[in-house]
């Protein structure tokens, strides 16, 4: 039936040397020969989430602009995070960052349960497992190029004219991806034997998160003593960069410059390590699912 | 020879043929068993060749001493303790070897299956040659691609389509896109579910999404493809259509593993078998001989199930109530230790306290049948001999249609006893009882006036015109006394292997109602029917003696 040598696939208690684990030609190979699963799944999961809905696609609009006119009110003008800036441009403001910030978040809280909520395709398919937290990535990306659509038009409506610096904005997005994959991924991993993760997850880190990360006040009103608590959130200098890029429409920061390549070179570090720990740990899954 | 060596012989010969199977591991070619069939008749050759000609090559399957293991803990926080606690060195979990020191090798174009009890290994197997388990110890070696049908249409996402979750389960099981387009047409006419295709597939019944899955899968010609109890889903017309499929995948190279309860799918679809048993490999060979060793497991621990329960029942009631018989002898054993004999070396005890605590009965004499696990029975009497003898009065194990077949049963009274029933019942391979008679349904039809044995056509000629014979029930016997019961049948059975039980009872009343079982015996004496193409054949289990009139 088959005219080329078969491959010949083994079995066996050995582990797999941590080395080539570690090797990221194997994931880019793995990547690359499910790309049409990966296509598929992450497909199939954009139309899911809004199928069978009476508004359909209109979701995709409706809930970030009430969550907007929320959080303008609540956080801007209640409270007085929006400073001097007029309430629409905070809302701009706003918008952006929380792009940014819900493309690590979503993907972070999907984690947990993303191997642990399937167990016909840990037990009964023969299942690329690697792929999943791709295929999360890929949803969530795709929600972030309909935000980037909406940033930039509320930009031309809010701001009126465009300095070319707005261009840079995917800059912003590649280490945020690349983070909320390598989270993902790990997560992935330890929800299957921890079940407790999703409750630490969603609960308690991702408010944790949203409230040190300057996304709904500026960086400025924070006191000297606590800046260092928002410095070191990775997303911070990303979050700092993107706005600056897109809503002021300027050349970045140096610091967020240096950030935005650290926070890129660790990212793909934690890809790496997040796939060594997923595939060592993924001998186990059968035997706990 | 006696026949009753010569059955036993038979059926030792294919308990040691199996263990020998198991035995020759890792060497699996050599597993072919050829259990030798004594007391052969008209010089016919014994069985068929066990193991069809196994295509040459490498294996495409290759276990190697596998096992898994499972770490089976008390408590929840025991996990925990486990997972912190590692480095001092203290278990905190119980180990369980679902699967160990399994070996052997199938080779490119084989179909073998698996059978073995529910728990038995099967399925953990078939996941770690799948993949989806990691093995605790030793390896496997696949060559080529595997498709699993470990459970058909888990892959499906219910609220898409038919045909969307087609596209999916393709892209799982590695077709492209342009692939499963190719070949759309084809799994929807096999599928054959109609404007189903195009609903959600939650709406679905499980035997159109099983259907779907199937026509799905074998689209991508694997070199390996497990199937794991899959396919008894589906109704029989699917059934049928899967099985051609499979064929038509066998003889396009595919290597087949299944795994099913049902032995007629195991014996039609397989070329070569392997019994699991509790973890272990127990026998590898033809079909054929595989499946009667698993009978045999069944049979074991069915009977295993039947004693216990009968212990318990009898405990229960205390002291056997309904002993009109041999009262005194009766009253002075307790009921539980005439029950608890499920060996024949007991049951002799049991007798003897008997005899020492009523006094009536005198030493027994040693039992003539070797112990035997598969009897049980309140032991007022034993069976002590089955023969099973041909026309020429010798012991026999093999007969052709239209045979007379002979079974002298011998039984010992143990205590002084009246309505006694001696019974035989004939099962087959499968474990189907196809026929019992005893001497009360003979009673019962001489009272009524029938005269069942006396064939009106004359074609049974050796039961014709014999006297009414004595009646059995109205009988009483004394302690110690022996009795011979000969059955005879002129032999309308089909082909196949079969298994005679024994049984002798006591029935107060003569209508099999209340009865009471003083010896059971399974597995009494095994005989094999065989069929002469070029003299006299039909198909099926029985020979109905049909005629044929031709009008023109």
């Amino acid at each position: 039936m088959t005219t080329v040598p078969l491959n010949t696939t083994i079995h066996s208690a050995a582990p797999t040397p941590v080395l080539a684990l570690l090797n990221p030609a194997r994931l880019v190979r793995l990547f690359y020969s499910h790309r049409a699963l990966i296509r598929q799944f992450t497909i199939r999961e954009i139309h899911s989430a809004n199928r069978d809905t009476v508004l359909g696609w209109a979701w995709v609009a409706i809930t970030p602009a009430i969550m907007l006119a929320i959080y303008t009110i609540v956080f801007g003008t209640i409270l007085g995070a929006r400073g001097n800036r007029p309430p629409l441009e905070y809302a701009l403001w706003l918008f952006c960052g929380i792009t940014l910030f819900h493309l690590f978040t979503e993907p972070m809280n999907r984690g947990p349960g993303l191997v642990a909520g399937r167990p016909n395709f840990v037990k009964k398919l023969v299942f690329p497992l690697e792929i999943l937290p791709v295929s999360a990535i890929g949803v969530v990306l795709f929600h972030t190029a309909i935000s980037c659509v909406l940033l930039v038009v509320a930009k031309a409506v809010v701001v009126g004219h465009f300095t070319g610096w707005e261009l840079l904005f995917p800059l912003a997005i590649v280490p945020v991806a690349l983070l909320g994959l390598g989270v993902c991924t790990l997560l992935a991993a330890i929800g299957v034997f921890v079940r407790d993760l999703r409750h630490i997850v969603n609960g308690p880190l991702g408010r944790a998160l949203f409230f040190l990360t300057p996304l709904v006040y500026p960086m400025d009103i924070v006191p000297e003593r606590f800046r260092w608590l928002i410095a070191i959130n990775p997303l911070t200098s990303v979050v700092q960069f993107g706005r600056q890029c897109l809503v002021d429409g300027r050349n970045p920061d140096g610091a967020w410059w240096i950030g935005l390549g650290v926070v890129t070179l660790a990212g793909l570090l934690g890809v790496v390590a997040a796939y060594a720990v997923f595939t060592k740990a993924k001998r186990g899954f059968a035997d706990v699912i | 020879m006696s026949s009753e060596v010569g059955a036993r012989a038979a059926a030792e010969a294919t308990r040691d043929g199996a263990v020998g199977a198991a035995a020759a591991r890792p060497g699996p070619r050599s597993a072919g068993v050829a259990a030798g069939t004594p007391g052969v008749k008209k010089g016919a050759t014994t069985q068929p060749a066990p193991a069809a000609a196994r295509p040459s090559g490498p294996p495409v399957v290759s276990v190697q001493n596998l096992g898994k293991c499972y770490h089976i803990y008390n408590k929840p926080e025991d996990r925990l303790k486990q997972a912190l606690l590692r480095w001092r060195g203290r278990q905190y979990f119980e180990e369980f070897w679902a699967l160990r020191g399994v070996s052997f090798e199938v080779f490119p174009g084989e179909a073998v299956g698996i059978v073995g009890r529910n728990g038995s290994g099967k399925s953990t197997l078939m996941q770690m040659i799948a993949g989806t388990l990691v093995p605790t110890e030793g390896r496997i070696e696949v060559r080529g691609r595997v498709a699993a049908l470990l459970e058909l249409g888990s892959g499906f996402n219910p609220e898409f389509t038919g045909r969307e979750n087609v596209y999916l389960y393709g892209a799982i099981l590695g077709l492209t896109r342009r692939e499963t387009d190719e070949k759309f047409d084809e799994i929807a006419a096999f599928a054959d579910i109609g404007r189903f295709l195009d609903q959600p597939a939650k709406t679905y019944s499980t035997g159109m999404r099983v259907r779907l899955a199937f026509a799905v899968q074998v689209q991508v010609r694997p070199e390996v493809l497990i199937i794991d109890e899959a396919l008894t889903v589906g109704d029989n017309l699917f059934q049928k259509r899967c099985h051609e499929r499979l064929r038509m995948l066998r003889e396009a190279g595919t290597t087949l593993l299944f795994v099913s309860h049902q032995q007629e799918i195991i014996r039609t679809l397989t070329s070569r078998c392997v019994l699991l048993h509790q973890g272990r490999l127990r026998a590898m060979g033809s079909p054929g001989e595989v499946l009667l060793e698993y009978r045999r497991i069944l049979h074991e621990e069915e009977k295993r199930w039947t004693t216990q329960r009968l212990e318990a029942v009898l405990k229960r009631k205390g002291p056997e109530p309904k002993r009109d018989g041999a009262a005194g002898a009766g009253e002075a054993t307790p009921g539980v230790s005439a029950v608890q004999v499920p060996c024949a070396a007991e049951g002799a005890a049991g007798a003897q306290a008997a005899a020492s605590a009523g006094g009536t009965i005198s030493t027994p004499a040693p039992l003539d049948m070797p112990e035997n696990p598969a009897s049980y029975g309140d032991r007022d009497a034993t069976i002590t001999r089955v023969e099973l003898l041909g026309s020429d009065g010798e012991g026999c194990s093999l007969f052709y249609p239209g045979d007379r077949v002979m079974v002298r049963v011998g039984v010992r009274f143990e205590r002084d006893i009246e309505h006694v029933n001696v019974a035989l019942r004939l099962r087959d391979k499968l474990g189907v009882k196809v026929y019992s008679w005893g001497t009360l349904n003979q009673d019962m039809a001489t009272w009524g006036g029938l005269r069942p044995y006396d064939d009106p056509t004359g074609a049974g000629g050796e039961h014709a015109g014999m006297a009414d014979p004595p009646v059995l029930w109205d009988r009483s016997f004394e302690a110690g006394q022996n009795l011979t019961v000969e059955f005879e049948w002129i032999c309308t059975l089909g082909a196949g292997f079969y298994e005679v039980q024994a049984c002798v009872t006591h029935e107060p009343t003569p209508d099999y109602r209340n009865l009471r079982m003083l010896h059971w015996l399974d597995e009494a004496a095994f005989f094999e029917v065989k069929i002469a193409r070029e003299e006299y054949f039909f198909g099926g289990m029985v020979d109905l003696r049909m005629r044929a009139a031709v009008l023109d």
